[in-house]
């Protein structure tokens, strides 16, 4: 019984880092319909951000957190400037290819600037402490992690419902066109939602960040594939959706890695896209596809 | 007139005849090595470049090998196969002695395969992989020794402190290296007494450990060791989390360990590394020959970092070694005379040979640990007891 319950608090760690990840691409997605494979280079240069700060200024953790929250959402506005407000008008697969060019530059850019080899970074290790509780241990960080995915997700209720701009998104998503109209500017809306989705990568960076103590040129860009199959499974657009995919594919995770026999280990992955498909047989959209109300996209 | 036209014909005829001699003799000073290796992406961490450019300017700033200079051609394969196959086609065309290519066998056998054609060799700094020594390619020769020789040593140190139930971390993602090895090192422990507890599977870039770690928690009695064949920056969180967790047991690795990040985990908190080992290729810790050298090489202001990069200095002393004992650049010449050597000089250690094996050197295998957080040879040796893998 203890052992399943540990497994459980395990899943729900895996589940936690992957809803909030996927919780940056869904915000996103759900206003301008791109899936911005370059946000796992924004919570990667949150990471260098975090070396360099962490060797010229300062090692104190809690500036360090600042100081990654910060880079995260600068980068991901720039990048939205830079990059994807020149294609905000093309075809889908514009935007698509956009974001793997995108990614590809940044990955170049940190192995050439920086280094292929892993660069240590251990200042926000101390959050990643065992606690035990009776014959259960749980990390600290698989708590934060689950309490930021939390907060983050209430946030995002509160900023969505009950903020003009958050209200002028959700708005966006239905009709972008009728909220020009309105008298709103597209550029701000946009750059918020990209402002947000780089305030969720700088989360996720800082988390990811306390359970490796080093940075890697590629290190956001596996976590955002899983993240990106989380979405899938919840239904792209669908904010509540992405969390539950996160969480989903976090339990099928851990199930497979601890039921599989051992001798199967080499199918594992195998097994959880195969569990996927699954699903997405039974839900071709994912589970909580948004409805599609009149006027919505298609 | 006439003779002034004949005078000046002869003149045309010995200069065109002094600029083919000339060409002739450039070609004939120039030992060119073709490196097609990812210089880009995940595993540009493991080419062996640096190493290898900083070896060849300290020979040719010495006169090169008899009046022959060392040429590197490189170029980036971003570790696709298919690149280095083309580059492979192209160096085949610029006369190369030698090639050298990423130490994964889904390249080297291509590659080797293709350079086989023309007489070329693949002399490979780093590979440790089984595949290569099956008799596939006969013109592959690698600087260090296989896989079941790394976890032998490593299993033979386990045994001397007292190691009795060992877990073992698989995955098929790193083929032979991080499948086979670690069955390697549990056979020399059960071949000894000990006991095989389990079995556990991980998939490459795993941030967090703990599904495995309540497997291991669950162990009856907990494990002396926990072995894994795999690399960083996985490694450190595998650490750092079975510690946090109260796990004790040694944590053995293979080369994978051999990465400066691993080190870092010591400024956290150097009692980290007091029970990690790995068995590796050479040692690479501060005094050794291999320190010596990165710091001859930073002098130079070529700076070459890690055990990786460093060993492709072995790979120019051998292809040196080759051109002056064949007297040529010819390069099944230079392979033979490489095979052939009772001993070759190289820079990682004193000396190593190909007499017996063909295509692996015979060397001592060093196992590595940690005092204070800062690393130490804990053993090195050729073991005798290596399970049968061939």
């Amino acid at each position: 019984m203890d052992y399943a319950i540990q497994q459980i608090l395990n899943a729900l760690s895996f589940g936690a880092e992957y809803a909030l990840i996927a919780l940056g691409l869904a915000i996103v997605f759900s206003i301008m319909g791109l899936v911005n494979f370059a946000h796992g280079e924004v919570i990667a240069f949150g990471g260098y951000s975090m070396v360099i700060v962490g060797t010229l200024l300062t090692r104190n953790p809690f500036l360090l957190m600042g100081a990654v929250l910060l880079a995260c959402v600068l980068v991901s506005v720039l990048l939205e400037r830079v990059a994807f407000r020149t294609v905000r008008k093309a075809d889908l697969t514009t935007g698509l290819l956009t974001a793997f060019g995108v990614s590809i530059i940044l990955q170049n850019l940190f192995l050439l600037l920086g280094s292929p080899r892993p660069i240590p970074a251990t200042q926000f290790i101390f959050l990643d402490r065992t606690i035990t509780l009776g014959a259960v241990q749980v990390s600290s960080l698989q708590i934060y992690e689950t309490l930021a995915t939390a907060v983050a997700i209430g946030f995002l209720l509160f900023f969505l419902r009950r903020t003009t701009l958050g209200l002028a998104m959700r708005a966006a998503a239905l009709d972008f066109e009728m909220v020009r109209l309105c008298g709103l500017r597209a550029n701000r809306v946009i750059a918020t939602a990209f402002a947000v989705s780089g305030l969720l990568a700088g989360l996720a960076c800082i988390f990811i960040m306390a359970r490796r103590g080093s940075v890697l040129p590629h290190m956001g860009f596996d976590p955002v594939l899983t993240a990106f199959v989380a979405c899938v499974i919840g239904g792209f657009g669908s904010l509540p959706g992405a969390v539950l995919g996160g969480f989903l594919l976090g339990a099928v995770e851990v199930a497979v890695l601890v039921l599989l026999p051992q001798s199967y280990g080499g199918l594992a992955q195998a097994v959880v896209f195969a569990l996927v498909a699954l699903i997405l047989v039974w839900r071709p959209d994912g589970i909580l596809s948004p409805a599609r109300e009149k006027g919505d996209k298609v | 007139m006439k003779n002034l036209k004949l005078t000046r014909n002869i003149l045309m005829a010995g200069a065109g005849a002094l600029a083919l001699s000339a060409g002739m003799a450039s070609a004939q000073e120039t030992i060119k090595v073709g490196f097609p290796v990812p210089l880009t992406g995940d595993f540009a961490a493991y080419n062996e470049v640096e190493g290898a450019r900083c070896m060849a300017e300290m020979i040719n700033q010495d006169g090169g090998v008899d009046g022959r200079m060392f040429e590197l051609l490189v170029q980036d394969t971003g570790a696709d196969t298919q690149t280095a196959i083309s580059l492979t086609e192209r160096y085949l065309g610029e006369d190369i002695v030698a090639l050298a290519t990423i130490p994964f066998s889904d390249t080297m056998i291509p590659v080797a395969q293709i350079a086989g054609s023309q007489g070329v060799s693949v002399i490979q700094a780093q590979s440790t992989q089984v595949e290569m020594h099956s008799g596939v390619v006969d013109n592959f020769i690698t600087n260090v020794a296989p896989d079941p020789y790394t976890a032998t040593a490593a299993a033979n140190y386990a045994l001397e402190q007292g190691v009795q139930n060992v877990a073992i971390l698989t995955s098929d993602e790193g083929g032979s290296w991080s499948a086979a090895l670690p069955e390697w090192f549990a056979e020399v422990i059960v071949e000894n007494g000990g006991t095989l507890q389990t079995r556990l599977n991980y998939t490459s870039g795993t941030t967090d450990w703990s599904p495995q770690i309540a497997e291991l928690r669950g162990l009856d009695p907990a494990p002396d060791a926990v072995f894994i064949s795999w690399a960083m920056p996985d490694i450190g969180i595998l650490i750092r989390q079975m510690r946090s967790a109260g796990l004790g047991a040694w944590v053995v690795g293979s080369d994978g360990f051999d990465d400066p990040s691993l080190d870092a985990l010591a400024e956290e908190d150097p009692s980290l590394l007091d029970k990690v080992f790995f068995g590796t290729l050479a040692p690479a810790v501060p005094g050794s020959r291999i320190a010596e050298f990165q710091d001859q090489c930073a002098e130079m202001g070529m700076e070459v970092n890690g055990l990786f990069p460093s060993l492709g200095a072995d790979t120019i002393r051998i292809i040196e070694y080759g051109v002056q004992t064949a007297g040529s650049t010819d390069p099944a010449a230079v392979r033979e005379a490489i095979r052939n050597a009772e001993s070759i000089p190289v820079m990682s250690v004193e000396e190593i040979t190909f007499q017996d094996t063909g295509s692996y050197a015979l060397r001592e295998i060093p196992v590595i640990g940690f005092e204070n957080g800062e690393r130490v040879v804990l053993s090195q040796e050729i073991p005798e007891n290596v399970p049968d893998w061939q």
